[in-house]
Formats: structure tokens, C-alpha cells, sequence
């Protein structure tokens, strides 16, 4: 084969390529979608076709979700699963009962049942959870209040951040990771029932704490002398089967 | 048709390394314009799209994404009008200027040594390719590295193909092309002007 056949034929592909890739792109995926993304998408999963649902639409296939303040939040529908796309992450919802709603501030609420989400958002920090009902706290994205309410779950959550108060209950899984706890934080209530809680608080200098233990089984409170490197109180918590209330003092 | 399809990858490849030599042989086979307006069409389509693709990833940041497949498809078409339209004023104008320049071609030859120089654009195309994988920032820089080349490869595939027309050296036939190329920033500079004073003529 001489070299000038060769040569173009890999300008001719070139070209052809260049024309049909972007579209397709367009037409297997969202825009947003880098190629190998797309590429593996298509590899393995080729039979889904993406299209976007307005709230409407979303209603009727079961999913009541708003979007108010997440900026550049997507939800849509890929088959059966409802997708939620942040930046360049996805999160897949996969089961046939699930929902997902907004409360603003970046924090998405998710009723589930038989349901699976597995989140490939670098900024959500919320993996393989199933149970009833599920609150994401979206890290980098500030929320009044942040929530958890999981059930047979394992969650994964890190770098979340509260602004006033903060309230996890878990029945049976684990719960691990970390919340920054903003100066106005006045409460922190963690339900675990059946379940483990290895969390790291980080509080603002210059709060102290209050621990009130009930019905605790087992719980390690380990709270390290400031000033910490991030200028902040870290404290850890490790416990399992009980309620721990911590009320921060001023 | 097998081998039709074989001459024409392997044209492009001659056109890519030997703009001369494919002259000289469309010239004795008095081939006529269709294998290089099937040039002008495949590769202007392709640079259209290729450098449109980061503004196009980029705005679907903002537009409903089903706009970005119909952008893309208007792109082509845009390319593939584009393309033939430049294809016809450079021919004339290098033509033009080969004539004053003591060339002894016929302006028939100039068109289609014009027409296979679109196949220098492949860079272009190769770095839009490489940008849909990637963020639309370094898309653009790829895609302007892409052009760079573009404009060296197609400079020489000219310079030679316009000697090989026109009978001077191929140095003479780069002086042209360079020449031509001044004219067209210049037309373009001038147009645009044009544009933006009859614009505002007619606003104010």
C-alpha cells in the first residue's frame, strides 16, 4: 500500500469523521457530554437515548421534583432513569419508584423505593444509596439546614456544609465523611439506629460543645484542641445504635 | 466503483504531498471539475464544523441542546456554501494575479488546483475532532494550531500547484499566493466597514 493512499485515507476519515462525530454526539448524548463519554456510554449502553423532561412530563412518570436555586441543575429522563446532571457529573436513579425534589441551595431531596442512585457528581457525595427517602447535600453549594434521612443505606457524604442546623438519621447502614458547620449552627442531631456514624464536624473557632448522649451503644466523641489547619474545631464522631444531640455553645 | 474510491483517497493523498504531480496528471487525464468541488464540499463541511465545535459546546451550556444538532447541521450547510464560494473568488483572484505575474495557465486549471488544495484542511478537522473530547478552552487553541498548519500545508500545496498550472517557479507561485491572501484580508477588512457603516447609516 503506497504512503499517498495512506495518507489520504486518514485525512479523508478525518474529515468524515469531523463532520458525523459532533452530531452524533448531539443526537446519543446531551451536549455537555464529552465524546468518551459518549464513546462509553455507547459501548455500554447503547440502546438508551437521552431526552430531557420538563416538570410536567417529569410529574407524570411519577417524579416531583422543583428547581428553584440550584443554577445549571439538570433532570432528565434516560429510559426509566431519571438522571440528575451537575456540572459534568451525572447521577443515576435507577429503580421504577423514585423522586426527586429541589429545595434549593444546591440541595436536592430523593424519595425512593426499590431504588438505586449511584452519583458520578464529583460534588455530591452520595453513593449507592438505597432506601426510603434521601436528602443530598451538594458540596460547595451552602445549605440552611442540612438533612439525612436514610434508611438501609450506605452514604458516603463529604465536605457538606450547614449553615444552622444539622440533622441525620439513619436506621441501619453507615453514614461516614465530613460537614463543615458554619458559626451559626446552634444544633446537631444525629439518629442512628442500627447503623454506623463515622463523621468529622468542622465548627468555626472560638464555639464550644455540649455532648448529650441518649441511648447511645457505642460512640467515640474525639474533639481535637484548635486552632486546627483549615482555622476550624475538628471533631469526630464514631457511634452506632442511638441518638447523640450535640447543642454548641457561644 | 471500488477503485474509483481508491483513485480518490489516494488523490488526496497526492494533492497532501505532491500537488505537481496530480496537476500534471489531471491535466493529460483532462479530468474535469468534479473531484475537486467533491474536495471543496467534503473538507469545507468539515473545517465549518470543526471550528465552529468549541463555540458550539460552549453555547450548549446555555441553549436547549437540541439547538447544538440543529447549529451543527446548519454549519455544514454553511461550510459547504462557504467553501464553494471561496473557492470560486480565490480561483479568480490567484488566477488574476498568476496572469500579472507572467503566468501562461488557463484560469480552467487554477480552479481545480484550488479545489484540491481544500485537502490541506485536514488538520483543522483533526484538532475539531480531538476538541469534542475535551473542553471547549483547549478546543480552541487545538482548533487555531489546527488552522496554523492548514495555512503552511495549503501556502505550499498552492505555491506548487500554481507553478505546475502556470509554468514559474514555485517560488513565484508562493509570492501569489501570499499576495492573494493580503488582497482577501484586505476585501475583507474593507467590506466589514462597509457593513458596520451602512449599519449604523441606517440606524442613525
Amino acid at each position: 500500500m503506497n504512503a499517498r493512499l495512506v495518507l489520504g485515507a486518514i485525512a479523508l476519515a478525518i474529515a468524515l469523521l469531523a463532520i458525523v462525530v459532533p452530531i452524533a454526539i448531539h443526537i446519543a448524548s446531551p451536549g455537555k457530554d464529552t465524546f468518551i463519554r459518549w464513546l462509553i456510554d455507547l459501548a455500554t449502553k447503547s440502546a438508551w437515548r437521552w431526552r430531557y423532561l420538563d416538570v410536567e412530563t417529569a410529574k407524570k412518570l411519577g417524579a416531583r421534583y422543583t428547581i428553584e436555586n440550584a443554577s445549571n441543575l439538570l433532570i432528565y429522563a434516560r429510559s426509566s432513569r431519571i438522571v440528575i446532571e451537575k456540572g459534568l457529573g451525572i447521577a443515576y436513579i435507577y429503580g421504577e419508584k423514585h423522586s426527586v425534589e429541589n429545595y434549593g441551595n444546591g440541595t436536592l431531596g430523593v424519595s425512593m423505593a426499590n431504588a438505586v442512585l449511584y452519583a458520578e457528581i464529583p460534588r455530591l457525595r452520595v453513593l449507592s444509596i438505597e432506601g426510603d427517602s434521601l436528602t443530598i447535600g451538594i458540596e460547595g453549594i451552602e445549605g440552611d439546614t442540612l438533612s439525612l434521612d436514610v434508611s438501609r443505606s450506605f452514604v458516603d457524604i463529604d465536605g457538606a456544609r450547614a449553615r444552622q442546623s444539622i440533622e441525620i438519621a439513619i436506621d441501619r447502614g453507615v453514614l461516614r465523611g465530613s460537614i463543615a458547620l458554619d458559626a451559626n449552627v446552634s444544633s446537631i442531631v444525629l439518629k442512628v439506629d442500627k447503623a454506623s456514624l463515622d463523621l468529622d464536624l468542622y465548627l468555626a473557632p472560638g464555639i464550644g460543645l455540649e455532648v448529650t448522649r441518649k441511648n447511645v451503644g457505642s460512640c467515640i466523641i474525639d474533639v481535637e484542641a484548635p486552632p486546627c489547619r483549615t482555622r476550624c474545631i475538628p471533631i469526630t464522631i464514631v457511634c452506632s445504635n442511638g441518638i447523640i444531640r450535640i447543642d454548641v455553645e457561644r | 466503483m471500488g477503485e474509483i474510491i481508491r483513485w480518490f483517497v489516494e488523490d488526496i493523498g497526492t494533492a497532501l504531498v505532491d500537488p505537481r504531480s496530480l496537476i500534471a496528471i489531471s491535466r493529460v487525464e483532462r479530468r474535469g471539475l468534479g473531484e475537486p468541488l467533491l474536495f471543496v464540499t467534503i473538507f469545507s463541511s468539515a473545517t465549518a464544523v470543526s471550528i465552529s465545535a468549541p463555540i458550539v459546546t460552549l453555547l450548549t451550556l446555555l441553549i436547549p441542546l437540541e439547538l447544538g444538532l440543529a447549529i451543527h447541521v446548519l454549519l455544514i450547510a454553511l461550510g459547504i456554501v462557504g467553501g464553494i464560494a471561496l473557492w470560486l473568488v480565490d480561483s479568480v483572484l490567484l488566477h488574476a494575479l498568476s496572469k500579472i505575474f507572467g503566468g501562461e495557465g488557463r484560469m480552467y486549471e487554477t480552479t481545480i488546483a484550488v479545489g484540491y488544495s481544500f485537502a490541506a484542511t485536514w488538520p483543522i478537522a483533526l484538532m475539531g475532532l480531538i476538541s469534542s473530547a475535551i473542553g471547549w478552552l483547549s478546543g480552541m487553541f487545538l482548533v487555531m494550531l489546527g488552522i496554523a498548519i492548514e495555512i503552511v500545508w495549503r501556502w505550499y500545496i498552492l505555491s506548487q500547484s500554481l507553478s505546475e498550472v502556470h509554468g514559474f517557479s514555485a517560488l513565484r507561485g508562493l509570492l501569489v499566493v501570499i499576495l492573494a491572501r493580503a488582497i482577501l484580508v484586505v476585501l475583507a477588512f474593507i467590506i466589514g466597514m462597509a457593513s458596520i457603516t451602512a449599519w449604523f447609516g441606517l440606524r442613525w
